[in-house]
């Protein structure tokens, strides 16, 4: 089933685009990384899907409702942090999940409490002293306090810090694990190499790119180095699927495209000495969109 | 309506209503002593030039002739410009809290993203108003009633044309809540709606003022909420505000509902 469903969405700021003729499924039980450089859309899809824009065309629906008018039962089931968060500066985490427990009409305070400590926050601290960093963890905790169906992250893990990102990231999985749905975007390609199985990519209000992180990784390309037991220099180059960047009597590098089952067939009848192939290098590839 | 919202609401303006409320407590304890004492000389002296007449007309909103006695002195206490700034002040502040406000601290999408309706949000958010603006008013009237028992001289009215007089200001405060919160909807800035407010209720003084002085401007004094809250009549000609008071809480609901309604249907960006 398909949580988030959108078709040919398009929003419009006066004449600026926001996002236009955006077609996007984001099927239960993933973690879904969105991408684009700045300004690209991710926020206003993230915000029509919310109800916070009504859509100039097209159509939003999350778990097979429209995000305008059905707005109140799908925030009953998503849990949302805002790129730039702000908090009232009086809240603190205890009182948060005290205010918000009793709008959702449901206990928060047990398992916020748990995830306040699981990421080390004061639960009595206002948000007027806190720092970015721990008001991003209040942000964390209230959007995961109670346990929602559809998690909607706008760059969740800015300002945190490595330990912290780690822990946000186990529960991020665990979410998912126990059929949870999570649509993240963000800038750190690391972060969403990790984490997702599939991936969105934005440009200029467009959709560029929507694949598999898997079918991305065949796409990527890979640096291969090969030593030689004897000189290699008479030997005739494999055929297509690599292109060579050096080749002398002892060493060969290039750089594989598409996937490397022929070339390591090949390799393997050879008088080789080492080989070394890298990881995909899926930033190039994230960076090329982006362009 | 939402509890979690209204407690919230309740969290953001308690402290800035109390401050309000003793504001208005202590100026109107200080005119209710103050002013009964210097009824001779303001009669003698003061009130013997025309201009001075006409500026404490226009004050109270009726004509009262050369010689005033103590009781047309406290009924200053419930026309001073002080007074209304205070009642307009507040109820200007905690109306325009959401979604103006809101928007301008940043903090509108951790609202947004509840689930609840923007209905419920901004009925939620309003209804402390009504309870926070009688509160304030009854403080005032408290204020003014102690004044002149202090004093120990006449008041002016009895306590029930005082009553009606507070109820009268309360009724003009909620029009002005209900204006702040129809201009928080539809402005992006918290700034810009307060200072609308504060210019639409300047403008409602000076036309009210200035019909005094001219019969022409009388006509357009229609336009100002302060045309519909007028304690001189009340307390001296003992007449019913009813008809005023019902104006006011029509204008001030229409515009609360006219806010609603664009809350409800426009796009909500954080600042």
């Amino acid at each position: 089933m398909d949580v988030v469903t959108v078709e040919k969405l398009t929003k419009n700021y006066g004449r600026r685009v926001g996002v236009e003729g955006l077609n996007l499924r984001v099927a239960e039980g993933t973690m879904f990384g969105f991408l684009g450089p700045n300004g690209s859309g991710k926020t206003t899809t993230m915000r029509v899907l919310l109800g916070f824009l009504n859509p100039s065309a097209g159509e939003a629906r999350v778990f097979g409702m429209d995000c305008r008018r059905e707005s109140e039962a799908i925030k009953a089931e998503v849990g949302y942090l805002p790129g730039d968060l702000r908090l009232p500066s009086w809240l603190t985490c205890r009182e948060a999940l005290r205010i918000f427990g009793r709008v959702r009409r449901r206990d928060l305070l047990t398992r916020g409490m748990r995830l306040a400590e699981e990421f080390g926050l004061d639960p009595d601290t206002r948000a007027r002293v806190m720092s970015r960093g721990t008001r991003q963890k209040l942000g964390l905790v209230i959007a995961l306090a109670h346990n929602p169906r559809l998690l909607i992250l706008d760059e969740p893990t800015a300002s945190l810090d490595p330990l912290m990102q780690d822990k946000l990231y186990v529960q991020l999985r665990e979410a998912v694990r126990t059929g949870g749905t999570v649509l993240l975007s963000s800038h750190t390609l690391n972060e969403v190499e990790d984490l997702c199985g599939h991936v969105a990519i934005l440009r200029n209000g467009r959709l560029v790119a929507d694949e598999s992180l898997e079918a991305l990784r065949s796409k990527a390309r890979r640096r291969i180095t090969i030593r030689w037991r004897t000189d290699a220099g008479a030997l005739p180059a494999p055929v297509d699927g690599v292109d060579w960047v050096k080749r002398d009597a002892r060493q060969w590098r290039g750089v594989v495209r598409g996937p490397v089952t022929i070339l390591l067939r090949w390799i393997a009848e050879q008088p080789v000495e080492d080989v070394s192939l890298e990881s995909p290098d899926l930033a190039e590839i994230f960076r090329g969109y982006y362009v | 309506m939402n509890l979690g919202l209204i407690y919230k609401a309740v969290r953001e303006t308690w402290a800035t209503t109390l401050w309000f409320a003793l504001g208005l407590f202590v100026f109107e304890l200080l005119l209710g002593i103050i002013l009964p004492q210097f009824q001779r000389e303001f009669s003698d002296k003061f009130l013997q030039f025309e201009f001075m007449q006409k500026i404490l007309a226009a004050l109270l909103g009726a004509e009262v002739g050369k010689v005033v006695g103590p009781a047309i002195l406290s009924m200053i206490g419930w026309s001073h410009p002080l007074l209304l700034a205070l009642v307009w002040a507040q109820a200007i502040v905690v109306c325009t809290r959401v979604p103006a406000g809101e928007v301008d601290r940043g903090t509108l999408d951790v609202l947004l993203a509840l689930p609840v309706t923007r209905t419920s949000l901004y009925v939620s958010e309003s209804a402390p108003f009504v309870i926070t603006s009688l509160l304030i008013v009854s403080v005032g009237l408290a204020g003014n009633v102690i004044g002149n028992w202090i004093s120990g001289l006449e008041r002016a009215g009895s306590l029930r044309q005082l009553a009606l007089v507070a109820i009268n200001l309360y009724a003009l405060s909620l029009a002005v809540g209900g204006l702040a919160s129809f201009l928080s909807s539809v402005c992006d800035r918290r700034g810009r709606a307060v200072g609308s407010a504060f210019a639409v209720m300047l403008a409602s003084l000076f036309l009210s003022s200035i019909s005094t002085f001219d019969a022409t401007v009388k006509k357009a004094s229609v336009a100002s909420l302060l045309n519909y809250y007028r304690p001189f009549r009340i307390l001296q000609e003992r007449a019913s505000p009813l008809e005023d008071i019902l104006v006011l809480l029509v204008v001030g609901t229409v515009l609360w509902v006219c806010g609603a309604v664009v809350f409800v249907r426009r796009d909500l960006r954080t600042a």
